[in-house]
Formats: C-alpha cells, structure tokens, sequence
C-alpha cells in the first residue's frame, strides 16, 4: 500500500527533505513507517494520520497521509 | 539587651533594609531587637528653635507633619522620594541613619540641616553631628550598646530656598545613583550661603565645600550657577557599579546642581515660608 | 463570516472581566507553587558556582547519609536520556563532565525540611576544574575556548534572494550599522516551580508553571524513560511567563524526585535562582546594510545576526528564524543576504521571550528605517509607507501577502496623530518624536501544527471546554470562553474552561508564538461544531425531522413548534450511555516548504504594530522620560477590546523597560549580577506614560471569526521607536539597548 508522509521541522533536514512516498506491506503500521524514514525517536515526535493524531502501533491503510515532526515550536 | 549582648543583636525599626538583608542572608546577628512598639519614641515636637523627631517616626509622618512642612520642607522633599508608598508608611529616619547607606535618601537633607543625632545606652546618652555620626559604607558610630533615640535640628531660615533632587533608574523604589540637597539663602540677587549635600558619590553623604565656597557671596546666575555645579562635581569621589559609571556620576551631580539652582534662579524652585510651604 | 458582520456579535468585541480576575484581586487563586500537599518532601537543587569547568568529581555518599534525606540525584540517577532542550536534547539535567553556566544544575536533593536539604547539599563533594568563560559572541566566534566539542557556534542559516552587490551598486544611498540588543530578563510575578507526586496506578503528576504541558510531558518522558500515558503535566494557573516557562524548567526535575522517592515533593526556585538559572532573551548583535533608491525604496538588505544562546539551544534555532524573518521587516526587500548565527557562550541559556527573535531584529532594520529617513530627508512614516507590502505581493521569503490593509491604514494613523506636535521641550528637556513599525507572525510559521481540543455538554446545564495552552495572565481563558459562548450562541456564564492540564485536554500545544487564539481557538469551535453536528442528528430523530430542518439558536435545537436545548440532548445522551465529549484537530494553515536552512519561515498570518513614542531627555543627567506612546495595530477582529489593549500596553512597557533600563548581566567570570527586584529593575506602574492603543479594522478569514494574535506585537518596536525619539530630541544615536543615562551625557 502506499502512504504519503509529510515530515516537518528539524526532521526536513534529518530524514531527506519532507516529502516521501512509501509503499508498505499491507497491516503495517506507523511505526514501521517511522523505520522505513530511519526515524528511531518514539517519544519526543508529533504523528498526524489524516488530520488527527495517531500512534506508532496504529495500523496504517492505503492512501494514508502521515505529518510527522517533533514538537520543538517556535515563535 | 543590648547592654548586655549588643554586638549580637540587631536592632530593627521598620524593617525595609533589615527585612533585605535577612532574605538576602548578609545579616550577621542572631537576634532581632524589635523597636516598632516603641511609642514614646514617635513624635516630631517644636522645641524652641530645634525640631526633634524621635527615631521611630516614619516618613509618611514626616511627610503629614505640619511642623516639618513649616519649618524642614526639605524632609519632607526627601521623604516622598523613598521607595513607595509602602516603604514611606513602614521606614524611618534613624532607620536611614542606621543602615548607613551612602545613597540613603533623608540624609543629605539632614547634612544641610546639619541635623544632630542622639544615641542612647541604659546609662548614656550623647549627641553626635550628622557629619560625624557615619564612617563610611554601613559604618556609624553607633556602640553596639546603644540605640538611635532622635535626630533634631535647627528649622530653616524663613524665606530661604531648598531642594533636594535624586536620580534613579525609575520613578519608584529606584536607588539613588546620585542625590542632591541644598539649602540656599539669598538676599538682592546674592547667594549669603549654600549648604550642599550629596548622595551616592562617597562612600558616606558629603558636603561639597567647593560648591559651598564658589557660592558664598556670588550673584546668582548662569554663571555662577555653573561654577557651582562643577564645584560640586569635582568634589564628588564617586565609584563605578551596576547603577552607573563613575563619569557618569560625576557628570549627573553637575546635572542636578545645575538645575537645582536654575530653578531657584528662575523662580520655580521651592521656599520656606513659615506655616507653608511655598513656591519661588 | 467576513468584516462587516462585525457588529452582530453576541459575545466578541466585548470587554468583560476575566473569568479569574475576581479569584486574583481577592488573593484567592492559588498559584502552583503556592500548594503544599501532605507529606511533601522539599526538593532542592544545587547548582555550579562558576561558569565553566570540567567537572572531575561529584560524591554524594555522605549527602546521602544526612538526617532526613530522601533521595540525593546526580547525571548517574536518570533513567532516560540525560537530556532536555525543546529543539535538541542536550542541555542536561544534571551536569556530566562539563559545567557551562553559573547556576547550572548539579544535584538534586529531596528532604523532609528545606534545612535538611541545604545542609545536604554543604556535604555534597564537588570538585572542578575551572576553565574559561567565554561570554562575548565574538570570543566566542574566535573558538579558542571550546564550550561544546563541535564548536560554538550551535547554528549557522544563510538565507538569500537575488544579487545584493549589483543592489548596491546602483544604490543612491547604502548605510551600514550595527545594532546591540541586551540580554532580558522575563521576571514573572511566580518564580518557576511547583510539586509533583506519584499516584496509586503509577502515574506522575506534575503541576508546576509553565507554558506547554504536552511538550513538558514528553520531555519528562524522554528523561523519566516512561511512556507518556504515565505522566500527567498541569500549568495551569501560572504567575506569568512571558516565554520565560516555555521550554522546560523545573518540571523535569521534580518528576525525577517523585517519581525515584514515590511522594509528594515541591521544588520551587527563589526569586534569586530564578535569576541565575532561569531562562533570558537572546543578546544580539546585528550589522545590517541596507541599499535604497533617492526616494527611499529599498534596493537591498544585508544581515549579519549574531545571537548569544548562552550555554545550550533550549529554543535558539527557532528564535534564530524569527530574527531572519523579521530582519526585513514588513517591506519589499527586492534582494538580500542574510547570514544568521546561534552562538555558545557560557551566559546561561536564551531561551524564548515575547517576540522570539522578533524585537532584536525589529530594532536593527526599524532603526536602520529611521536613519535612512533622516539621511534621505524623507518623513519616517512616508519612508515605511513606500515601503511595506500590499495585499497581493510577495513578501521576500516567497510568502503572498494576503492581508496587509490594517498596517497600512495603521501607518496612516500615525502620520496624523496629534503626538507630532506634542513634542515640545524647553530648557535643559529636549522632547522628540520616534516611530517604528511592527511585524510578527503568529503561529509556528511553516512548523506542522495540529492543535486539538475538547468540548463536554454536561447536562447541568454547562459547556466544558478544555484546551492545554496555558492561562498565565494574558487573560486567554476568557478569551476562548468568549469564542465558545460566540459559536455555540450562550452566555459565557455557561462556558466553563478547563487550562492547560494533560489529563483533560487533548494536546492544543503551548501558549507562545502569538497562537493561542488562532489554535485553541480554531480546535475549540470546530470541536463544538462537531458537539452541534452530533447533538443536531439527536435533536432531530427526537423532532422525527431530518437534520437539515432543525434549526439551531442560543442553545437550542428548533423544529416547527418544538425545541430542546444542547443540555436536554446531553442528558438522554448519557441515559444512552454515549459520549458527551467531542474533540477536533486543528490544522493551522501553513506554507508547506521552510525557506532553505530555517525551521520555521515563513509565516501565514502577520500582526502588525506601528509604535509612536514620546520622550523627553534632559540632556544634563541623559536621563529619558518617556512621556506618552500611540500604538495602532492590526491584531484581526478583537475577542476582547480591553484584554487586547492590556496586552500591547503591558507590551509597550516591558519593551520600555528593555529599551531603557533592563540589562542583565554577568560578571567578568560569568557570575550572574543582577538576580533579583533589587538589582534587575524594571518600569512600574509609575514609570508607565500616557498610553493609548488602537486596533484598526481588520479580519483574518484564517482565523477564528477573523481573530489573529496579539501577546507579542507591543514589545517589539518600542526600543526603536524610543531611539528615534531619543534622537530627534538629542541628535544623538543610540545603537545598543537600553539607552541608560550614561550613554547620553
Ligand atoms: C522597596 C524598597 C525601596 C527603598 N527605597 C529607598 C529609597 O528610595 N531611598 C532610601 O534612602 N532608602 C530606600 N529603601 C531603604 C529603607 O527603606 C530605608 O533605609 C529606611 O529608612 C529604613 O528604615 P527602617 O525603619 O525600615 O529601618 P530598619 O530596616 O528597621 O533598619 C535599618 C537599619 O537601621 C538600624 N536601626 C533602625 N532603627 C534603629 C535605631 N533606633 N537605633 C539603632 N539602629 C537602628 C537597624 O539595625 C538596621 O541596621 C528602600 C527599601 C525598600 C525595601
């Protein structure tokens, strides 16, 4: 399946810009999303599935958008 | 208990430098001699031709007091400018004198009163004058025996003219960076004498006898007015810390002697008049 | 919803009190750190007494055995990661191997008295090896004393449009400058601090002051290594915090006690460790060089940014962006370089400070504005009117201007204010007149951000509302109350609001950036139009009527004759054993792609603010009197008139306060000097002119009901402002803040 993930803030520079197109295995979930970016942060890190938030262990679905960032905020 | 273990005790009053201290852990004594229930020691009284104000008076008495306003208007200039409302309704004078500040804010005015304070122990008592009661930065010559009783002082000549000015950072609770009193007697344009104090620029209050002396006789004028100021500034021996530099300092005690006088000058500094105080 | 039903408002535009000023003025709020629960353990920490050093020993043995010590903690205790920092985790909670700061934290000591805790610390062995504090951006630039191992420098961005050099060359004019901004210190009514304790499931509660109780939660969780589902953070109410509290402070600190002592510890910090550990605004130091044509329009912007981080990151990198940002102001810029740098020092830690980056810049290019203005004989209004952008253009960071109406109808206000010709000194007062000109974005610029919120219909007849961006006196409580009664159409009296607290709201994200009511107040009116969507489908198979027949109005759903009101449905609701809880995420409307280098630039959504102050110098003592200021602003439609203005008026004079007094500094060994109300002075209420605020006629549609931002916009253009009135009054520039006395005379 494929899912688009968005990633932002310091991530943008860490993992490879900010736009990535993944193709997981049907039953994958966010975590092995975050593994396929070779993201290891699991606690300090913002998940947006489709506009709400979500978990590593959620299960993701074809088509999915994910935001993925870490909540440093700014001003 | 001072006689007995004085130098352990610390006498406190209303409490603003003491309060400070204990909070920022510099006082050195163990025990506290608490003097706010002194009564008999409230009172400003007219006694002939001295003013006595005993050492628990506060400045807002000062301040409401119809015989300083008649007599030492100058005090009560002084009194409104320290710290706020709240620090006026709680400080005193002898507390003033007590902490030994060189930027306490009444004791330039008593300079130019040359004000006398009394000290007294359990079979003691005696007078000193204002300018030798301090020795330097929270040094007095108060025993450890004794306590500040009264502060007095001569009124002031009617008609004679006065400031006192101060510069802070802001416009209350603000720490002198440098204060200025004076008293002035002119007669036809001319200056009899000037008595001048100043704050902050020693390491206690001090007169400013090339000021005094530049004064004595002069007409009063632009010119004049600036050999003064510079007289002043040149006697002032001032330090350089968080509130200013030490150029600075001397450059702002010309400053404010400068406008001090200009004021008078102009006709809109302030004046003695028996029973009010009054306007140029 | 647009501008002109302005008017209808029910419950926007109007000044009512806030929800809890009675609770304050009577004394009756209690301030976390004005709670002792029962049995507590006093927590304490001790901290370096010099700036750097390599730490060679730290033996708590004999601490350890003291009369009523509970636990004593060093680096080797944490659980986690040794590490915090909002941006980068690597500011350490507990010293290892390198000290940085004065102040910096070394153990952590829990008791059952304050007494035992101090007289442990005494018997705590510390040996350091001292090494040399750098606390110049330049000694630092010049590396030859290493604070990190990677260097001193912490971030370096360039950011750049076009060709300056060919700018200039065809320049009528080109000036350079360099312009200093001082270190801040926020000082809050509430010292940081608060308690924490472990409850019988295992959770950690911690409820201490602060501004982002999610952000403190995963940062605790990082350090604790627990799951974040085990930790609960409550901020709310807080004694002030004016960034000063946004990354973390003393939270992470009592989780560790609580939770390796399982009971109730405080930890609060005194008004004095406040001022040495606590967080400051960034020092800066700008060189800036601007090109512009004979009439005054800018050609070319030059930026060299240097800002002091002190000791670690906590929010620099962000705070770095917001100083590019604002470097070219609201303008045109055609071309430009600008080369940013994040520097170590061993000053402490920058951390965030109402305008984040903005006021340093501000200072530097609306300066700049003023002298170009004079050198060119051009009026400073006229200059910046020639200048600013117009809804529709691109600003220079490829953002389209989408509302720039209000500042230039601000602008126009300030050039025929009556304050110009209230400039009048005589004799040794000298007055003048300056004006500076005020952008800042609200939000987290191009930062995800997905803030989310919950709304309760209870049936006894209240709506709960509860979102997490803490309350901490910008009034923001009501402020959102006033947008829920608005969209649900019932009296605030009715809207009851739970702050800032994990264990109730979802994540809305800190109180900062301006953002409160563009993202708690978005997240709660979409969670109360999903409240209304739900409870309309209930009203309706209750009517035997289709939804879309049902109408709805002040807290009622209509049918013909019939109607029920919200709390009625939620009574049958819960009868049925339903939620009556309805939560939304925001997404708040960002440019996709950060400019190459930033996190964060550029904005969406700007406030805008144009500063007119009046000051009289008496050029004898150099001393500035600030005598009267004008601001005009555009902050989008205005929840509640008179919290707005008491935000830009206490803006305006803590922006006073920084232009003209406030400095906090650190000896020639990095021993901070000015720790408390006594040395770190501040304006009062006495020192505060003649002030007079006005919002222009605006609407933001990407708002809520039109509602941009407005906690930071004050502050930022004051210091320029005063310096131009400074210097129309003495002839003299002042290029570094605060203009004390002495720089004057
Ligand atoms: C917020 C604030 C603002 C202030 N602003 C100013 C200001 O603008 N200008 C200024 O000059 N000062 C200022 N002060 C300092 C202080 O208020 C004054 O020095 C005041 O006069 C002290 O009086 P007190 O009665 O409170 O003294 P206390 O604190 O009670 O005592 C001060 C000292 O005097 C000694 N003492 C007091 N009474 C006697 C006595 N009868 N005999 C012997 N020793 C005695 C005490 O032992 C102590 O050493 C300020 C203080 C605060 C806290």
């Amino acid at each position: 399946m494929k899912v688009e993930v968005e990633l932002g803030g310091t991530y943008i520079y860490d993992y490879g810009g900010r736009l990535h197109s993944l193709d997981l295995p049907e039953g994958a979930t966010v975590e092995n999303a975050l593994d396929a970016l070779g993201i290891k942060e699991r606690i300090y890190i913002v998940i947006i599935r489709n506009g709400k938030a979500a978990k590593p262990e959620d299960e993701l679905h074809d088509g999915d958008r994910l935001v993925v960032f870490p909540p440093i905020g700014g001003g | 208990m001072l006689a007995e273990r004085g130098a352990a005790v610390r006498p406190i009053s209303g409490g603003t430098d003491v309060m400070v201290m204990i909070k920022d852990g510099v006082l050195k004594e163990k025990e506290l001699l608490d003097l706010s229930r002194l009564e008999e020691l409230r009172y400003i009284k007219e006694d002939g031709e001295l003013i006595r104000i005993g050492a628990r008076t506060t400045y807002r008495e000062v301040e409401r007091s119809p015989v300083i306003n008649a007599y030492a208007p100058i005090l009560v200039e002084a009194s409104k400018t320290i710290g706020s409302v709240q620090i006026q309704n709680l400080g005193t004078i002898a507390g003033n004198l007590g902490n030994a500040s060189p930027a306490a804010d009444s004791v330039p005015s008593l300079y130019v009163l040359e004000a006398r304070v009394k000290l007294a122990s359990v079979n003691s008592e005696r007078e000193v004058g204002i300018g030798e009661f301090f020795l330097g930065p929270r040094k007095t010559v108060r025993r450890p025996d004794e306590l500040i009783t009264e502060v007095s002082f001569r009124k002031m000549e009617p008609g004679s003219h006065f400031f006192f000015k101060k510069l802070g950072l802001r416009s209350a609770n603000a720490i002198s960076i440098v204060s200025a009193a004076g008293i002035l007697k002119l007669s036809n344009g001319k200056i009899d004498w000037l008595r001048l104090a100043l704050g902050a620029v020693a390491p206690t209050v001090i007169r400013s006898p090339t000021a005094e002396e530049r004064a004595r006789g002069a007409e009063l004028n632009e010119d004049s007015i600036r050999a003064i100021a510079e007289g002043a500034s040149t006697d002032a021996r001032p330090i350089t810390d968080i509130r200013g530099t030490a150029e600075y300092r001397k450059k702002a005690v010309f400053g404010l002697v400068y406008e001090a006088l200009y004021e008078i000058m102009s006709g809109s500094g302030k004046r003695v008049v028996f029973g009010l105080e009054g306007r140029g | 919803m647009t501008q002109e039903t302005y008017e209808l408002y029910r419950y926007l535009n109007r000044s009512i009190p806030r929800l809890d000023s009675e609770q304050k003025v009577r004394g009756e709020l209690k301030y976390l750190t004005d709670v002792y629960p029962e049995g507590m353990l006093h927590g304490y920490v001790l901290r370096s007494t010099v700036a750097h050093a390599r730490i060679l020993e730290i033996s708590t043995e004999e601490a350890e055995r003291a009369p009523g010590i509970r636990a004593v903690l060093t680096y080797k205790d944490i659980p986690g990661i040794n590490g915090y920092g909002a941006i980068v985790p690597e500011i350490p909670v507990l010293a290892y191997e390198r000290v940085r700061y004065y102040g910096e934290p070394l153990a952590l000591i829990a008791a059952d008295s304050m007494e035992q805790a101090k007289a442990a610390a005494e018997m705590i062995k510390v040996r350091l090896e001292p090494l040399p504090a750098v606390l110049d951006v330049d000694e630092a630039m010049a590396e030859k004393v290493k604070i990190h191992d990677k260097g001193n420098v912490a971030r370096h961005t360039v950011v750049k449009r076009g060709d300056v050099s060919k700018a200039e060359a065809q320049a009528h004019l080109v000036l350079e400058r360099t312009y200093r901004t001082p270190m801040q210190k926020h000082m809050f009514i509430e010292p940081e601090g608060g308690y924490a304790y472990v409850d019988g499931s295992g959770v950690v509660h911690v409820l201490a002051g602060g501004q982002s109780p999610y952000r403190d939660k995963l940062q605790i969780s990082r350090v604790l290594g627990i799951s974040p589902e085990m930790i609960r953070v409550k901020n709310y109410p807080t004694g002030g915090a004016f960034g000063g509290k946004d990354d973390a402070t003393v939270q992470i600190h009592l989780a560790l006690l609580a939770y390796r002592t399982r009971k109730p510890v405080r930890l609060a910090w005194t008004r004095e460790e406040s001022g040495i550990a606590g967080y400051h605004r960034t020092a800066s130091k700008i060189t800036i060089r601007t090109a512009v044509d004979r009439e005054g329009r800018l050609l070319s912007n030059s930026a060299k940014i240097v800002l002091d981080s002190g000791a670690y990151q906590s929010f620099g990198p962000t705070i770095l962006d917001v100083s590019i940002e604002t470097i070219n102001g609201p303008y045109r810029v055609p071309s430009y370089l600008i080369d940013a740098y994040l520097v170590y020092t061993n000053n402490g830690i920058a951390s965030a400070f109402r305008g984040f980056g903005a006021p340093e810049s501000n200072f530097a290019i609306e300066s700049m504005m003023n002298e170009l203005a004079a050198e060119l004989g051009i009026d400073p209004v006229e200059i910046r009117l020639r200048n600013i952008l117009r809804t529709g253009e691109e600003g220079p960071f490829g953002n389209v201007i989408r509302n720039s109406a209000g500042l230039e109808e601000a602008l126009n206000r300030a050039r025929s204010s009556g304050i110009w010709r209230r400039a009048n000194g005589s004799g040794w007062i000298k007055e003048g007149v300056g004006v500076a000109v005020a952008i800042k974005g609200v939000g987290f610029g191009t930062l995800p951000d997905y803030p989310s919120a919950a709304v309760e219909v209870i049936p006894e007849g209240k709506v709960r509302v509860m979102f997490t961006n803490p309350d901490y006196g910008q009034g923001v409580i009501t402020g959102i109350a006033q947008l829920a009664a608005e969209r649900l159409q019932i009296p605030v009296s009715e809207i009851e609001v739970i702050n800032a607290d994990t264990m109730h709201s979802p994540d809305t994200g800190s109180s900062s950036a301006s953002r409160t009511t563009l993202t708690a107040g978005s997240a709660v009116v979409q969670a109360i139009d999903e409240a209304l969507s739900k409870l309309r489908v209930e009203a309706a198979s209750s009517f035997g009527a289709s939804s879309s027949e049902v109408q709805y109005s002040g807290g009622r759903f209509m049918y013909r004759d019939r109607s029920v009101t919200i709390y009625e449905l939620a009574r049958r609701l819960r009868q049925k054993g339903r939620s009556l809880r309805f939560e939304a995420t925001f997404e708040v409307p960002r440019y996709p792609e950060p400019v190459e280098g930033t996190l964060e630039v550029p904005h969406m959504m700007y406030m805008y603010g144009v500063a007119l102050v009046r000051a009289g110098v008496d050029a004898l003592l150099g001393k500035v009197n600030v005598k009267e200021v004008e601001f005009y602003a555009d902050i989008g439609n205005v929840i509640n008139p008179s919290i707005a203005s008491g935000q830009v008026e206490g803006g305006v004079v803590q922006g006073l306060g920084y232009a003209t007094i406030e400095e906090y500094r650190y000896s020639d060994d990095g021993r901070p000097l000015n720790i408390n109300f006594t040395t770190y002075v501040v304006p009062t209420a006495r020192d505060s002119p003649e002030m007079y605020v006005e919002f222009v006629k605006s609407y933001d549609e990407l708002g809520p009901y039109g509602a941009k931002g407005v906690g930071e916009i004050g502050i930022i253009p004051v210091g320029a402002a005063l310096a131009e009135a400074v210097y129309r009054a003495t002839g003299k520039r002042i290029r570094d803040l605060p203009i004390t006395p002495w720089k004057l005379v």
